[in-house]
């Protein structure tokens, strides 16, 4: 975890043509995988339309710096906005990024797809290694805990997704609810879009020139309607989306009060995206009518967003909970070789002792012999159990490198003749790639094929 | 013998599962609340049942007397929320129903009453099985009603927040407006059903010479229609009955023939629900008071 890095840009450091140049994918995103991977050893880019983020594994500072130049190959001037982080930085800045806290819609859920989009690349290009596999994991379930326990991702967070809580609300599910567009405009079209993701499957498209309405009914595979239709048309529909152009309002308090009694009090729900307005006001008053503006639905996003906001230190601290767990997890791993060192070499002693001594006592039963060696485990255990516990607890509780944990381990190994298997074992957890040492002592023997990865 | 042996678990389960409906209510992001409040819910209900079986055993069954009804009523209400709330999770609806069939609870249970069977011991065979299921309607299309009325006050407070135009609560799924008024719609259906059978053979047993207790008031002067309707109308709980059924009776007729819904179908079924409720205090009173003399 401390060889981990991060190299990247976003939303908040680079204006959008450096991160449109960066944007990578498909083919190329596997080449790129594969000469990063090549500089240093593991690879995964992250490109989305927001951000575009290399991470690896890397000792070398040489190798840093051609990953940048490797990055801003395609677009130099992207140097000046790209941010290094390095070790816990790049696992907390990961996390954050999963968990949609560094988003510029703060709590959207596109980020952790992506995320794992950008995972499964890295895995189909071979770029994954020790680190990154069980890092990446680690990540998602820091992005589901922060989704689960907080409310950061609940409330709509667009236009258009208030648009759907409402219909939602006033129908619940929309299948069956036929929704009309007056008027063919891109944001009419968005809102739609985002309707029929939530199941609203007829859409009567008007609009003043004719040609357009059939183009974005098409589009949405819904039907075409001329203009004189309107009211005909508003005592089918159950959501209105209103989007002309038009300078003096399209729906009139009168037209609606008509509506109203043909529809018998079905509900209706309008929503006016267009400025100036295309639905009077006081239709607002209309029992079973729900009107919203564009100022209305804004304000529930901005409500939206400062809940969002104040969920986020909520899941500022599941980050950092998640950190302190990885990093304890981390430092338990690092004494483990030690700890396995310690103790092969007390059994091997003890087992030398034993075949010394067991030629001398004559002829013994089976029974007899297994008694021995028996005595010979139980006191090792029992003399290793203290400072073993010590050394354990010593990791899991402290932090930094000048940690009593350290000490601990240190002390261990001046203690004890460990010095050559655990520099052997050392440049292994440095070393992931690096095949297993070769046994040559009893306690190299019992560590070597238990080693565990960096992150274990 | 007037209080069951689970009457105060019952009543301490239906506690916790309110308090955790309450919470739910002020604090509409967690969730854990209203699925805590289920289990305490279920085994109040449960400890309910067996409180009734152990009262019909002695003689008490929701026939016997108001408070024995209104004892019932009170677990019709608590059973109906699992049922109404399985699909979406409306711990509104929760912390309306649950102090309503606790206060109910605490009712049949602290008010001394005579008991019609102590009094005047069991009334003839098919008089008993007709009062038995004249209450036992009655009581069912009041807990039917009690139903559309917590509905009716959920989509009341929904359609607040729409029109204002306030910020969207939080949480999981929420019934729809459509929903609510649909759930709405078909209590009271039912509740009507139930409510027409407990008309029709509550008017039937007090027009059966056997039914009336001696010194209640006797029956009509004459088989005439006049005198029958004179002698029915006098009699408070009767009247209220009628009244509550005329209510429920147009607001069905005005959802099926000028399409009533919404608001003012929801304001409607408040009134009836304030009717329904005042049945069963006038019963309750005459009870407490005795037989008429």
């Amino acid at each position: 975890m401390s060889n981990l890095f991060v190299i990247g840009l976003s939303h908040r450091t680079a204006p959008i043509e450096i991160r449109e140049a960066l944007s990578i994918d498909g083919e190329a995103l596997q080449r790129q995988l594969k000469q990063a991977a090549a500089l240093c050893g593991e690879a995964l880019v992250l490109s989305t339309c927001n951000r575009y983020e290399l991470y690896g594994r890397v000792s070398d500072e040489r190798a840093l710096v051609e990953i940048e130049a490797l990055i801003a190959s395609k677009r130099p001037d992207a140097r000046e906005h790209l941010y290094r982080h390095r070790g816990d930085a790049a696992v907390r800045h990961l996390f954050r990024v999963a968990a949609s806290l560094d988003s510029m819609v703060l709590g959207e859920p596109q980020i952790l797809g992506q995320v794992k989009q950008a995972f499964q690349a890295a895995q189909q290009a071979g770029t994954v290694g020790p680190v990154l596999s069980a890092l990446l994991p680690r990540a998602f379930q820091v992005a589901k805990r922060v989704r689960t326990d907080t409310a950061i991702g609940q409330s709509a967070s667009s236009v258009a997704s208030v648009a759907v809580g409402l219909a939602g609300q006033v129908f619940g599910k929309l299948a069956g609810h036929p929704v009309l567009l007056v008027g063919a405009g891109k944001m009419a079209e968005l809102c739609a879009r985002h309707l029929r993701e939530a199941s609203a499957d007829q859409f009567l498209v008007v609009n003043r020139t004719q040609k357009r309405a059939e183009e974005l009914a098409g589009r949405l595979h819904g039907t075409a309607h001329d203009f004189s239709e309107l009211e005909s048309l508003l005592g089918r529909a159950a959501v209105v989306l209103c989007s002309t152009g038009a300078r003096e309002p399209v729906l009139r308090l009168e037209m609606l009060q008509r509506v109203m009694k043909a529809r018998r009090g079905r509900w209706l729900l309008l929503i006016d995206i267009a400025v100036p307005r295309d639905i009077e006001p006081a239709i607002s008053e209309l029992e079973n009518v729900y009107l919203y503006d564009i100022d209305a639905l804004q304000a529930v996003v901005t409500d939206n967003l400062s809940e969002r906001q104040r969920e986020a230190s909520a899941a500022e601290k599941i980050v950092e909970s998640e950190l302190v767990r990885l990093q304890a997890r981390q430092r338990e791993g690092d004494v483990v070789p030690v700890i396995r060192a310690l103790r092969a070499y007390a059994q091997g002693v003890a087992q030398a002792e034993v075949a010394r001594v067991l030629p001398r006592l004559g002829p013994l039963g089976e029974r007899e012999r297994r008694l021995i060696e028996g005595l010979a485990d139980g006191v090792v255990n029992k003399l290793l159990h203290g400072p073993l516990t010590a050394v354990k607890r010593g990791a899991a509780e402290a932090g930094g490198g000048s940690s009593a944990a350290l000490d601990l381990t240190e002390a261990v190994r001046r203690l004890w003749p460990l010095d050559s298997a655990g520099a052997e074992l050392d440049s292994a957890e440095d070393n992931d790639d690096a095949p297993a040492p070769t046994p040559t002592r009893p306690a190299e023997a019992a560590a070597a094929p238990q080693k565990r990865g960096p992150l274990s | 013998m007037s209080t069951p042996p689970l009457f105060p678990l019952t009543l301490a389960l239906y506690a916790v599962a309110c308090t955790l409906y309450f919470v739910a209510v002020a604090q509409p992001a967690l969730g854990w609340p209203s699925r805590a409040a289920r289990p305490a819910l279920v085994l109040g209900f449960l400890t309910q049942a067996a409180d009734i079986a152990w009262l019909c055993l002695h003689g008490q069954h929701p026939g016997a007397s108001a408070r024995e009804a209104i004892f019932f009523l009170a677990w019709l209400l608590a059973g109906a929320l699992p049922l109404v709330t399985f699909r979406y999770p409306t711990p509104l609806l929760g912390a309306l129903l649950l102090p309503l069939a606790m206060v109910l609870d605490i009712v049949a249970r602290v008010v001394p009453v005579h008991e019609l069977h102590s009094l005047r011991g069991p009334p003839p065979g098919h008089s008993f099985a007709l009062l038995s299921a004249h209450i036992f309607s009655a009581t069912l299309g009041t807990a039917l009603f009690g139903v559309a009325a917590a509905a009716s006050v959920v989509y009341l407070l929904a359609e607040r927040r729409l029109k204002r135009k306030l910020l969207v609560p939080k949480g999981g799924a929420r019934p729809s407006l459509e929903t609510l008024d649909a759930w709405n719609r078909q209590s009271i259906a039912f509740g009507f059903l139930a409510f027409t059978v407990a008309v029709i053979t509550g008017t039937w047993w007090l027009l059966l010479p056997g039914s009336r207790s001696p010194g209640a008031g006797g029956g009509p002067a004459s088989t005439g229609l006049a005198d029958v309707v004179l002698f029915l109308f006098s009699k408070a709980q009767y009247s209220l009955s009628i009244a509550t059924w005329l209510l429920y009776a147009a607001l069905l007729v005005a959802r099926l023939v000028a399409g009533l819904r919404g608001r003012r179908a929801a304001a409607v079924t408040l009134s009836g629900f304030l009717a329904a409720l005042s049945v069963l205090v006038a019963y309750l009173l005459r009870d407490v008071r005795g037989p008429l003399p």
